[in-house]
């Protein structure tokens, strides 16, 4: 017959072993683990999250920042090599300039960050380069990280492009979009750079955003079919209608009005 | 009245719970699985407005 005490006893040890079970159980879950292969972006991964919080660590303390609608990377180096995984010997995916083809620092859109096996930071951008949504990994320490306040998302069927800064809606634009033959694929891109026409009379209007991704269908365009945003020389034929290659066109007044806005990097969602 | 099944099962759970609180709070944000948080030793400016370059646009028009 067992004494109370050593029921007790029993009890009490058979607790301290199953509560030292339950965290090996729990600590030993996987939490993420690193992509091994070229990524695009999916659904879940919406650019348009306006939660991003970043934390900021220093030697003497750690600060949180927030109220971005995301973060762009503007790469440091002369070159940049970007990677299918957060790893320094992963496959190079893709070697891009400090500045593109237009003269414009070379800016990413940041979807993610994750450390390597030696604790070094790395950030999954989204890149200017087809097939559009195509992602890699860059190391944290080659670019130069800034906050984004502002995000836009484009709705196609209304023909309405709307400007947020976080939750707020600062403005809604009218837009002309592409034609049926020559549509604006939806996608989630960024604003790579943006152009001045030294002639503003013409089809762009007074400026051009250039964005990271591209037309469907125009493939051997210029530049490899660059979707833009830019302004107009006939408003009165180009808004609310199926104009364009693909670009969203808009007023002079309202491009005019972004390019004192939004910095590279500013994401573009397009709503099909 | 307490039997091994029930203290076994709430000292399962106290051991998941607690596991969990020392795993969120020991294992570095970049291991969350969306973007909604980032870690950086660098410091993070506030973006301004594009500078325009002077180019005729090539874009799709």
């Amino acid at each position: 017959m067992t004494s109370p005490i050593r029921r007790v006893a029993r009890l009490a040890g058979l607790a301290v072993a199953l509560v030292l079970v339950g965290m090996g159980v729990r600590i030993l879950l996987p939490v993420q683990r690193a992509p091994t292969s070229p990524e695009r972006s999916t659904s879940s991964e919406r650019l348009s999250s306006p939660a991003y919080t970043v934390s900021t660590t220093t030697p003497d303390a750690a600060r949180t920042l927030v109220g971005y609608s995301g973060y762009a990377a503007t790469v440091k180096p002369a070159s940049i090599e970007v990677r299918d995984a957060p790893a320094p010997g992963a496959p190079v995916r893709v070697v891009l300039p400090d500045h593109n083809e237009n003269g414009a620092p070379q800016t990413f859109f940041i979807k993610d960050e994750q450390r390597d096996a030696s604790g070094e930071v790395w950030y999954r951008v989204l890149l200017p380069i087809r097939p559009n949504g195509t992602t890699g990994w860059v190391r944290a320490a080659d670019v130069e990280v800034s906050g984004l306040p502002y995000r836009l998302v484009v709705y196609l069927a209304q023909f309405r492009l709307d400007v947020f800064q976080g939750p707020h809606l600062l403005r809604s634009i009218e837009l002309g979009v592409g034609t049926d033959q020559t549509p604006t694929p939806g996608g989630e891109y960024y604003i790579k750079e943006l152009l001045r026409p030294p002639d503003p009379n013409t089809v762009y209007g007074h400026y051009v955003f250039g964005l990271s991704g591209f037309s469907n269908v125009l493939v051997n365009w210029p530049d490899g079919g660059v979707l833009g945003i830019h302004g107009t020389n006939d408003p009165a034929h180009a808004i609310a209608r199926k104009v364009s290659h693909g670009c969203l066109r808009m007023r002079n007044e309202d491009i005019e009005y972004l390019a004192g806005l939004l910095p590279l990097g500013t994401p573009v969602e397009v709503e099909t | 009245m307490l039997n091994r099944k029930r203290v076994g099962a709430i000292a399962l759970a106290a051991g998941m719970a607690f596991g969990g609180v020392g795993l969120s709070h020991g294992a570095p944000t970049t291991t969350t699985t969306t973007a909604k948080t980032m870690t950086t030793t660098t410091t993070i400016r506030r973006a301004v407005a594009a500078a325009a370059v002077v180019r005729t646009p090539r874009q799709t028009g």
